[in-house]
């Protein structure tokens, strides 16, 4: 298999007042173009911290990320903003959107940052909203959608853009089992369906069963790594 | 949607912060330009200082009379040109409270102390042989829609006609410049010698003597001279510069120079102050929309010029209500003063963009520690949990 996202001897540490605290130690992973992981662990484990790095959020204070085969860039925020920008969607277990925007809206802003025109955006916005189900909800505030309905509307903002990766942090963490069942099938057809390569951050044994591969972190190091014979939603 | 439009949508949901922010930059702005316009006033008085005029009236107050064998004796003064006269008229078109300044003029020697004004040829002989022949300004020919060659009666409150009619009537004869001439927008120039023969009473006398000195003598020395001559006579005389003139009137406003800066330092301190703590709020309050952005690709450059954006568009805003609001008090002003030179708010298209820029320079320069601050954020923490 390609190898895609290349974790090589990542080491992250934050400063808590005097005290170092080690969030990530010697990390080594590898995840292949089109693969669906499921990374977890106990809180504090560093799975967000992993995250933020793969996604460029953040840089490693030692190792490093490569993505495609190609280091990313640790230049200047702006730099790396453009390379999120083009190649990473992100989804939060909550609070995604933004509350005095339309679902169309929220959508649209990861094209702001793009040169085409506003009748070009309107219509990539609302094929994708359609692609998530939602093709009926473009005008509600986030305060007018169901939760699972505002995490399809995430996930639409965050593929609206055509980036490879998508990096969920507890995408369903805050979801009732039906609605979480829908966000997990709809990740699982961009995996099949649109090629993305995907990470996802769970609690959830059972949403974790949807990946092809699981993860688990624990106190900064990683400690199992297992293929599943079969990811599908039981 | 575009990004201004998400400037503006986010403007729009916070109507009271908004509010709030505009509210004191407005009033401070306000300020700021009245000081600009009054000092635009102010600039045509150092205009009249250099004309090397002096007014001359009686000692006692403006409404007593001096005679009109004062000019001649002043013009006996080493250093002086010329001398013309004034007498004040006082009336009003048709009602009341459509007033306007009328001055009966000596025609023989004003426009040699103020600036001849131009007139065609037939305004000119209209003028000359008409006695009953008026001139006035582009700008009263326009509020009464008057043209050369109407008749108009205007009332006096002062003066009685021979018949004890007060109310005169005039033929207009020329139209000019108001500024050429140096005088009010709102100006109307009587023959002196037909309103001299036809008034019932104060034959003879004038309401003040306009002095015109020679640029190489020393106008303070003829301004006393002319006082000391009259100091014993039955009307002693109180000279001044025709700016000083002026200035007595806009006196009552406040020392200026002192005005300016007070204003000045309002000004600074209150655009800086809620420019810098607006900001830091919306970077506090918006902590995670940001972080949400920044994960989407916006850099933090990016972020910070939105929120930027969002305090200039407030600022633009208050100076544009502050804009209306002046010119307003400044019709409001012309109204009250009769479009008198003497009290006037006085703004260009230039002091506008002048505020302008200095609005959005000072926006700027009380962004930039916020800017600062929003740069070292670790924005990426704000999305961890428990943020
Ligand atoms: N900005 C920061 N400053 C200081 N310490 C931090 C920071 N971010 C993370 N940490 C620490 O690093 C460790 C890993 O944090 P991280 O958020 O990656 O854990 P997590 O596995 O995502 O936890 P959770 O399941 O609760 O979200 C924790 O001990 C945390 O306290
Ligand atoms: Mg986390």
């Amino acid at each position: 298999m390609l190898m895609y996202i290349q974790i090589q001897n990542v080491s992250k540490f934050y400063r808590k007042g005097a005290n170092r605290v080690k969030a990530l130690e010697k990390v080594n992973l590898d995840i292949g173009l089109n693969e669906f992981v499921a990374l977890k662990g106990p809180s504090g484990s560093g799975k967000t911290t992993l995250m933020n790095l793969i996604g460029g959020l953040d840089t490693p204070d030692a190792g490093r990320v490569l993505i495609g085969g190609k280091e990313i860039v640790h230049g200047s925020d702006r730099q790396r903003a453009n390379w999120r920008a083009e190649n990473v969607g992100f989804i939060f277990q909550f609070n995604n959107l933004l509350s005095f925007l339309t679902a169309e809206q929220n959508v649209e802003i990861p094209l702001l940052l793009r040169r085409m025109s506003s009748a070009e955006r309107k219509n990539k916005v609302k094929a994708v909203l359609k692609l998530v189900g939602l093709g009926d909800r473009l005008n509600h505030k986030p305060n007018e959608l169901s939760g699972g309905q505002e995490q399809r509307v995430a996930i639409a903002r965050a593929i609206v853009a055509d980036p490879c990766i998508l990096l969920c942090d507890e995408p369903t963490g805050d979801l009732d089992k039906e609605s979480a069942d829908e966000v997990l099938a709809l990740l699982r057809t961009l995996k099949e369906s649109f090629n993305k390569t995907i990470l996802m951050v769970t609690h959830d044994q059972h949403a974790s069963q949807v990946a092809d591969r699981s993860i688990i972190l624990n106190k900064g190091k990683l400690v199992i790594d297992q293929l599943h014979s079969c990811g599908k939603l039981t | 949607m575009n990004s201004p439009q998400y400037i503006i949508r986010n403007l729009t949901r916070k109507p009271v912060h908004v509010t709030l922010t505009i509210i004191p930059i407005c009033v401070s702005f306000v300020g700021f330009i009245v000081i600009i316009g009054v000092r635009n006033a102010y600039d045509f008085e150092r205009e009249l200082d250099s004309a090397n005029r002096l007014v001359t009236i009686n000692r006692q107050s403006i409404i007593q009379p001096l005679a009109q064998t004062l000019p001649e004796t002043v013009r006996e003064i080493p250093g002086v040109n010329q001398v013309t006269y004034v007498t004040w008229f006082g009336g009003y078109f048709e009602q009341p409270d459509v007033r306007f300044a009328q001055y009966a003029i000596e025609q023989s020697t004003y426009f040699q102390v103020y600036n001849p004004v131009e007139l065609t040829l037939a305004e000119h002989e209209m003028w000359q042989d008409e006695p009953r022949a008026v001139l006035i300004t582009e700008q009263l020919a326009n509020r009464f829609n008057w043209r050369v060659g109407d008749l108009v009666t205007i009332t006096s409150t002062i003066w009685q006609q021979t018949n004890f009619d007060n109310r005169w009537q005039f033929i207009i004869g020329g139209i000019f410049s108001s500024e050429q001439a140096d005088t009010d927008p709102n100006a109307m120039f009587i023959k002196h010698d037909f309103f001299d023969n036809n008034r019932l009473v104060g034959r003879g006398t004038l309401t003040f003597a306009v002095t015109k000195v020679a640029a190489n003598s020393d106008i303070d020395t003829v301004q006393s001279n002319i006082d000391n001559i009259f100091a014993n006579s039955r009307t002693p005389t109180f000279t001044s510069r025709e700016s000083a003139f002026v200035e007595s009137f806009q006196r009552q406003l406040g020392d200026l120079g002192f005005l300016t800066q007070l204003v000045m330092t309002i000004v600074i301190m209150v655009v800086l102050l809620l420019t810098t703590s607006s900001l830091v709020q919306s970077i506090v309050e918006r902590r995670r929309e940001l972080s949400i952005l920044s994960a989407v690709g916006y850099s933090k450059l990016r972020l910070g010029s939105i929120l930027i954006a969002e305090v200039l568009v407030i600022i633009v805003g208050a100076v544009i209500f502050a804009l209306l609001f002046v010119q307003g008090l400044s019709l409001a002003v012309d109204q009250w003063a009769d479009g008198s030179q003497l009290l006037k708010i006085e703004l260009n298209a230039l002091d506008s963009i002048w505020v302008f820029v200095v609005a959005l320079f000072l926006g700027s320069i009380g962004s930039l520690l916020p800017l600062a601050q929003l740069l070292r954020t670790d924005l990426a923490s704000n999305l961890k949990a428990g943020a």
